[in-house]
């Protein structure tokens, strides 16, 4: 699959770049894999006020890419700049997706973007977004790797990404640190509680990485305006042959309750004065409290 | 057959599991079932009070997806109600290969499961930690995992069943495992720790944790932090964040110093006995989280307990 040698396509230099740019249009063998990453358009939980007695406030919630999967873009990206790859983008999420987390993601130099959209509904996850975005990826035909991010920052259960694999029946590796593509099999390294297991697997597969795995670039707002929205494409559930996606209810599960969690009462006890005095008053009270020596 | 399943391919981190399982089997009037792949060594696990020992023959150690196929085809045999495995990183795998491949609820990490008569129910920590999400089950099965250290386990020398070996259909992977090293640095297991001097971005530099880390050697402590400076920063290894990302633990002792406390890292200490904040910012939603705070420069206040503590050492 990648008749060229690593020298060769240096992206450093912007000459030989052009010339394999040439050489990517002249010959599609050389463009390389297609890469399908998933991203996930998440509310932003830093920024999400809670109410202590109703629960999380969404409207007028910000949102944003899930951090994780701008590593798995990254990965996407940095995979096209060395061997030449074809990066498509595949969101299943709210309508406004398309103009934020796409964008950045084309930004960062992907060469397309797909969401399924389920309008104005925003949903964390479901049997049905497993379904959507296999059938999705069905839809775009052939495929060499997918990519996602570790977990998603709203509900971290590191399962969509696995679930689509199984779908597809394709092998899936999670929690990758380090990667490697060669000769149509990939090769990657990640770590266990005692141990870094090394597994290899033949393409097509779908893996996971962590956010260890690279430093993501960060497109500039500019960039960010600037990717025309020729290169985003909004597909309907309708069009992947499924019924509206339910943020509330599928096949699985049905979401009941959303509630505050209860966090521990503590003393609220501020110590006041100098540095010095602060100090002392403070060693005195945990003493006091039985937690020192 | 119960209900009821522990699914593990290490043995010793069943314990970790045991007492919410049996809780919940005992709300179905049984005792959970222990499934492992054969030959694995029992020892103080087999006497912990379970209903029925089964082990899986001709699995290969340590591919998940083998192992998941076979508890799946098991499950679709034997349907179970609820599956649960411990939350190590094989495990979390394992649990949802098992579910995709049988059509289960999904539900790692998970706080609490509810029976209640035929209706079973899960809650899980979401959005940072600070919504508790609580979900019906509609599958056939709930599989669902836990994290480590959450429970102690139930006392040993109760019966042992009998261990029935079983032969079932799994799905070879694809997945070669080449070669497994040992982590060159085997990181800190926080969740162990008694004491623990945690620190957020208020840190100006990385040559600055010198003195966090004089700090807590004073008082006899393990260092912790916030995601920004694991994941961003890179500043201290992963085992070290505290938060829902991170680590859950439960010291005696924490203390918070230039952390913001953000929900998603306060969910992580919820358990400590006494929190201790330092920050200078009198806004900081740290400080609601503290049983003692002090509103001030970190760069005043650590050094202050350094020579504090030092002093009183030598006396």
């Amino acid at each position: 699959m990648f008749g060229t040698s690593k020298k060769e396509f240096s992206y450093d230099q912007p000459l030989t770049s052009t010339v394999n740019f040439i050489k990517q249009i002249m010959n599609p063998r050389l463009i390389g894999m297609n890469i399908i990453v998933l991203a996930k358009h998440v509310v932003d939980t830093a920024a999400l006020r809670i109410d202590p007695k109703t629960g999380p406030v969404f409207r007028g919630a910000l949102t944003k890419i899930s951090d994780y999967d701008k590593n798995a873009i990254e990965e996407a990206v940095r995979i096209k700049e060395k061997t030449g790859a074809k990066v498509t983008i595949l969101c299943l999420g709210p309508a406004e997706a398309a103009r934020t987390t796409l964008k950045e993601a084309v930004a960062m130099g992907a060469d397309e973007a797909i969401l399924v959209s389920t309008g104005s509904s925003y949903v964390f996850s479901s049997a049905l977004t497993v379904t959507a975005l296999s059938n999705a990826i069905r839809k775009l035909g052939s495929y060499d790797l997918i990519i996602s991010g570790e977990v998603s920052e709203d509900i971290y259960q590191a399962y969509t990404g696995l679930a689509v694999a199984v779908q597809l029946g394709i092998p899936f590796i999670g929690g990758v640190i380090k990667m490697e593509v060669k000769d149509g099999k990939i090769r990657v390294e990640r770590k266990l509680e005692w141990e870094v297991e090394v597994l290899e697997t033949p393409l097509p597969a779908a893996i996971s990485v962590t956010r260890e795995i690279n430093q993501p670039r960060i497109p500039t707002t500019m960039q960010i305006m600037k990717v025309p929205l020729t290169k985003i494409k909004t597909i309907t559930p309708g069009e992947l042959g499924l019924s509206e996606i339910n943020d509330k209810e599928d096949d699985l599960a049905v979401l009941e309750k959303l509630e505050p969690a209860r966090m521990a009462r503590r003393k609220g006890i501020r110590i006041e004065g100098t540095p010095e005095e602060a100090v002392e008053k403070l060693i005195d009270a945990l003493k006091k409290e039985g937690v020192l020596g | 057959m119960s209900k009821v399943w522990v699914y593990t391919e290490e043995p010793k981190a069943a314990l970790h599991v045991l007492t919410p399982a049996t809780h919940i089997a005992s709300k179905l009037g049984e005792k959970p079932a222990l499934i492992v792949p054969a030959g694995k060594n029992l020892e103080g696990v087999s006497d912990r009070g379970w209903g029925k020992i089964i082990a899986l023959k001709g699995l290969n150690d340590g591919v998940s997806f083998e192992q998941a196929s076979a508890l799946a085809t098991l499950m679709k045999k034997e349907e179970p109600k609820i599956v649960i495995l411990p939350g190590t990183k094989l495990g979390k795998e394992i649990a949802a290969f098992s579910a995709a491949l049988s059509g289960a609820t999904y539900a790692p990490e998970v706080s609490d499961i509810f029976v209640d008569g035929e209706v079973v129910r899960y809650a899980r920590a979401i959005l940072g930690g600070g919504v508790i999400a609580t979900y019906r089950v509609k599958a056939p099965y709930l599989v669902a995992t836990y994290q480590l250290y959450q429970y102690p386990p139930p006392e040993g020398g109760q019966q042992i069943p009998e261990t029935i070996e079983m032969e079932v259909l799994a799905e070879r992977s694809k997945v070669s495992r080449m070669e497994v090293k040992p982590l060159e640095k085997v990181g800190v297991d926080l969740r162990k720790a008694d004491r623990i001097v945690s620190v957020g971005r208020g840190l100006a530099k990385k040559e600055d944790l010198d003195m966090i880390k004089k700090l807590a050697e004073l008082l006899k402590a393990e260092i912790g932090c916030t995601r920004m400076l694991t994941e961003d920063y890179k500043w201290l290894p992963a085992e070290r964040q505290v938060g829902l990302t991170g680590v859950i633990v439960s010291p005696r002792l924490y203390m918070a110093i230039g952390i913001s406390g953000q929900i998603q890292h306060v969910v992580g200490f919820n358990k400590a006995k006494i929190v201790v904040a330092i920050n200078k910012d009198k806004n900081a939603p740290i400080h609601q989280h503290a049983d003692y705070s002090i509103v001030d420069d970190l760069y005043k206040i650590v050094p202050a307990l350094i020579s504090y503590l030092e002093k009183n050492k030598s006396q």
